[in-house]
């Protein structure tokens, strides 16, 4: 049995359970700090994207949303190939 | 009636002996989930602390506390004197319920305290038919006071208000006992619409056990029902603290304050047992802080997580679950027994503590594995726990050689799709080089096998089977058409392992129940002529006994799997024929190995009349008298002897008096319930009378040529059965005919050579007294739908008329 959620099912759970999740079955492809305490994260997980922003001195949790963003565009921005 | 307690006991041993219930940890110390049993370290997935509070360490603060200030115990009634925190407490639960709380030592105790006391005798109590044990046990109180107890299937809410609407005006009070969320399938009381049932009645009472959701649900953690609903005058809420809670104790909670006062003040366990001691009130004042303040919301949210992880990975597995969707309890289904210890050893192995959900708990055919999520479960625990449950469900029903067809079909569940099922679930049946025949009739050939094997018992020769067969084809009425397949199982070389005959045939479900059940039930046959009767495909015929069963082998292993060939058989002509149950009777007692088996697939042990038979080898007749106790012989004497002289017998076919001996046989039939059948048809009186392999023994008074009474007896080459029998009542005690049949049928056993009479059930006293010797008998049954007999054992046949 393969462990995979879906879009619709990854939003279901509470953002501290999401955070789990893309923990463990996350892959993390993208970082930027937008300014000294905003980061948004780009996660590939199972066969989606997840957007994680979070505010950096609070260490708090401000979205963590499934994203339409491809990872040509991200490779663009990291400039990975 | 069901030797219930025998049952569970060779449940509980069996499961012992596998390792996997009455268990005990062996960790020094225990922080989280993780536990050591039998040696191996495993997660638990068997608490019903679901929010993980007993970690918490305001609660272990607390408690060690409340030791510290009053000592381990305080050990008075509350009816004299309370410690102050016990106060305390009770005003934070009011808070948290919105109602007026009594807090009590147990749940169990709780239910004890006040289910007899605000129940009069003028109340109807309404018992769903899964509420909880001590509901239950709480209601028998009431029951001994005179209240009215009736049960209706599980959520029927119908059937409730059919009763609401027949009996408002009969009932001070109607109350509806039931579980908020049920402990074993995790599913939930319909309370919304019992709510509207509440407003619509102005007689209507809920007594609700919501000891399973307390913490888990709502805003301050009142529990499932209070978060749905308000509490109101007509609402009592029972709950625990002892799951989610993590302290200990129980309460009941009260929409009315006076009735919580009567429960303090009156409510037996409240004046007669201990309280709740130090430690588990300063644990539950912090775990009631942690409710108001907010703080229990945390937790709530980490295990609706954890529940939801669990179902979305259990429907992507395609496992047989039945629980809701936001409960923490988790019920796989799997039939039988064997599948679920099956299991559940190979999750321990893998480091998975599970539970089985079985019978007393659920009908045995709804075995399955039971298990709990709780908030300290890691998403990666509950993966890894699922990821093996699905792996090892597959590879259990493979090696018990059970299809998930059949698993889906005894929850009444609708199958995966079929790809699914075809390719991962059929097991592969190797039969050990047993061939399996089953036939409607016997050819040349195989009469041979059958007489030399079962046919040489009791009435089982296939001449006289296939007569009585006749007898039950083709009539009008339906309890006169039998079904009878004869089955014979056989090795590589055709020697008959096993030989049987099954029919299946409608039967009283009162067939074995108290006298008294059977007469009120034929009140309502009255009217109401199938009221109670159900289809049971059985081994034998309602109309034969003895061992029905001829299993021959020497090897334990062919043994076990020709059994379980006699089962799958049984399964098919049950699914073909749509019967209720499968009845394998007239069994041996003392069988551990067939115990474990029938246990395994699904069946249950039920207690049988004890069979009679009267060996005759060493008996001559003439002095037969010698072969007695002293007591037996001055019976025999005083009561069958001194009758010779005004009495006569003879063996008679003719088909003239078939009248007769059906008129004798009816005033039997009518009057004796012990053993509560359908009536044997006149049919069955003409065959007799032209049948080699019977005869009919007649008894007349000497000065009137009158007839007293007859016995129908089968003659089976070694064997003499009595049958039937038909008496005159009005003549029975002047001239003993009861007792001088017994006799006549003795003298003619020996005439003809037999070795034994075998007298069959009932009358026990009387066929004892002429040397009879008693057999332990029991049946091993498995039903579809266990309503009815539950019902029966509860004797609470008003509740079976809402059928009708």
């Amino acid at each position: 049995m393969e462990i995979k959620l879906s879009k619709e099912e990854f939003c279901l759970f509470s953002d501290e359970s999401k955070i789990l999740i893309l923990d463990a079955h996350g892959r993390l492809i993208f970082v930027q700090k937008i300014n000294e305490n905003l980061e948004i994260r780009i996660y590939s997980l199972f066969e989606f994207m997840v957007e994680y922003i979070r505010h950096v001195e609070g260490d708090k949790t401000l979205s963590i949303k499934p994203v339409h963003v491809s990872e040509d565009y991200v490779c663009l921005l990291t400039g990975r190939v | 009636m069901a030797s219930i307690i025998e049952t569970v006991s060779g449940i509980a041993d069996y499961a012992k002996s596998k390792n996997i219930a009455h268990l005990h940890t062996q960790n020094e110390v225990i922080r989280d989930n993780r536990l050591l049993i039998a040696n191996k370290d495993v997660v638990n997935f068997a608490s019903c602390s679901y929010l993980g509070l007993e970690f918490h360490s305001s609660l272990k603060k607390n408690s060690i506390d409340a030791i510290d200030r009053f000592g381990t115990q305080f050990s008075s009634s509350r009816a004299y004197l309370s410690l102050g925190i016990y106060q305390e407490l009770t005003q934070k639960l009011d808070k948290i319920f919105g109602g007026h709380t009594v807090v009590t030592p147990t749940t169990t105790l709780g239910h004890l305290a006040a289910i007899p006391v605000i129940t009069s005798s003028n109340d109807l109590i309404v018992l769903d038919h899964q509420v909880h044990n001590s509901v239950q046990m709480a209601v028998q109180n009431c029951k001994a006071k005179g209240t009215t107890v009736r049960i209706i299937r599980h959520n029927n809410l119908e059937a409730l208000e059919k009763i609401l609407d027949e009996e408002r005006e009969n009932y001070e009070r109607i109350w509806y006992m039931a579980d908020g969320i049920y402990s074993m399938y995790g599913d939930k009381a319909p309370i919304h619409e019992i709510n509207d049932l509440l407003d619509k009645y102005p007689s209507f009472n809920l007594y609700i056990d919501d000891a399973h959701a307390m913490s888990c649900f709502g805003e301050r953690g009142q529990g499932y029902v209070l978060s749905e609903i308000d509490i109101t005058e007509k609402i009592i809420v029972g709950t625990s603290l002892n799951k989610a809670f993590a302290s200990g104790g129980g309460a009941i909670i009260c929409g009315k304050k006076e009735w919580a006062e009567l429960i303090m003040k009156c409510g037996g366990p409240m004046i007669t047992s201990g309280p709740m001691q130090p430690a588990g009130l300063g644990a539950a004042n912090a775990a009631a802080d942690l409710h108001l303040n907010g703080e229990i919301k945390k937790f709530q949210k980490k295990l609706k997580d954890n529940i939801l992880y669990t179902h979305l990975l259990l429907e992507k597995a395609r496992l047989p679950n039945l629980s809701e969707k936001d409960s923490p309890i988790f019920f796989i289904g799997t039939s039988i027994p064997s599948v679920a210890y099956n299991i559940i050893e190979k999750m321990m192995s893998n480091g998975h503590y599970l539970n089985l959900g079985i019978f007393p708990a659920v009908p045995i055919k709804n075995t399955g594995v039971r298990f709990t999520i709780t908030a300290v479960h890691s998403f990666e625990q509950i993966e890894k726990m699922v990821v093996d449950l699905e792996t090892n469900y597959h590879l259990a029903l493979s090696e018990e050689e059970f299809p998930i067809e059949k698993v889906y079909r005894a929850f009444k569940m609708k199958l995966p799709e079929e790809k699914f099922v075809s390719e991962k679930a059929i097991p592969h049946l190797s039969n050990h080089n047993l061939k399996v025949h089953l036939f409607d009739s016997l050819k040349d050939e195989w009469i041979e096998k059958w007489d030399s094997t079962i046919g040489k018992r009791s009435s089982f020769n296939y001449s006289a089977l296939r007569g009585l067969q006749n007898v039950y084809s083709n009539n009008a009425r339906i309890e006169n058409n039998w079904n009878m397949k004869y089955l014979l199982i056989t090795d590589n070389s055709d020697n008959v392992i096993l030989s049987t005959f099954i029919t299946t045939s409608l039967l009283k479900e009162d067939l074995l129940s108290p006298t008294e059940i059977s007469i009120e039930l034929e009140e309502v046959r009255k009217d109401v002529p199938y009221f109670m009767t159900s289809k049971v495909t059985m081994l034998g015929t309602p109309l034969t006994e003895g061992n029905h069963l001829f299993l021959k082998c020497t090897m334990k292993q062919v043994k076990l799997k020709a059994l379980n060939l006699l089962i799958k058989e049984l399964e098919n002509i049950q699914k073909e024929e749509e019967s209720n149950s499968i009845m394998l009777r007239d069994m041996v007692a003392n069988d551990p190995d067939m115990d474990h088996l029938m246990v395994d697939l699904g069946f249950f042990k039920s207690s049988l009349p004890n069979s009679n038979t009267l060996n005759l080898q060493d008996i001559e007749i003439d002095e037969f008298i010698i072969s007695l106790g002293k007591r037996n012989r001055k019976h025999f004497r005083d009561n069958i002897l001194s009758a010779q002289d005004i009495i006569y017998s003879k063996v008679n076919k003719d088909p003239n008096q078939i009248s007769k001996w059906y008129d004798l046989y009816s005033n039997v039939s009518s009057k004796n319930l012990s053993l509560n059948t359908f009536k044997v048809p006149k049919l069955f009186f003409e065959y007799v009378a032209k049948s080699d392999d019977w005869e009919i023994i007649e008894l007349y008074s000497r000065a009137e040529d009158h007839l007293l009474g007859m016995i129908i007896c089968e003659w089976n080459r070694d064997q003499y059965n009595p049958v039937l029998i038909g008496l005159d009542y009005e003549k029975n005690f002047e001239f003993n005919a009861y007792r001088n049949l017994l006799w006549e049928s003795i003298k003619k056993a020996k005439s003809h050579g037999c070795s034994a009479v075998n007298f069959g059930y009932s009358a026990e006293i009387e066929k004892k007294k002429l040397g009879a010797k008693q057999e332990r008998n029991i049946a091993y049954i498995q039903s579809a739908d266990t309503f009815n007999q539950e019902v029966l054992m509860n004797e609470s046949i008003e509740s079976l008329k809402l059928a009708v």
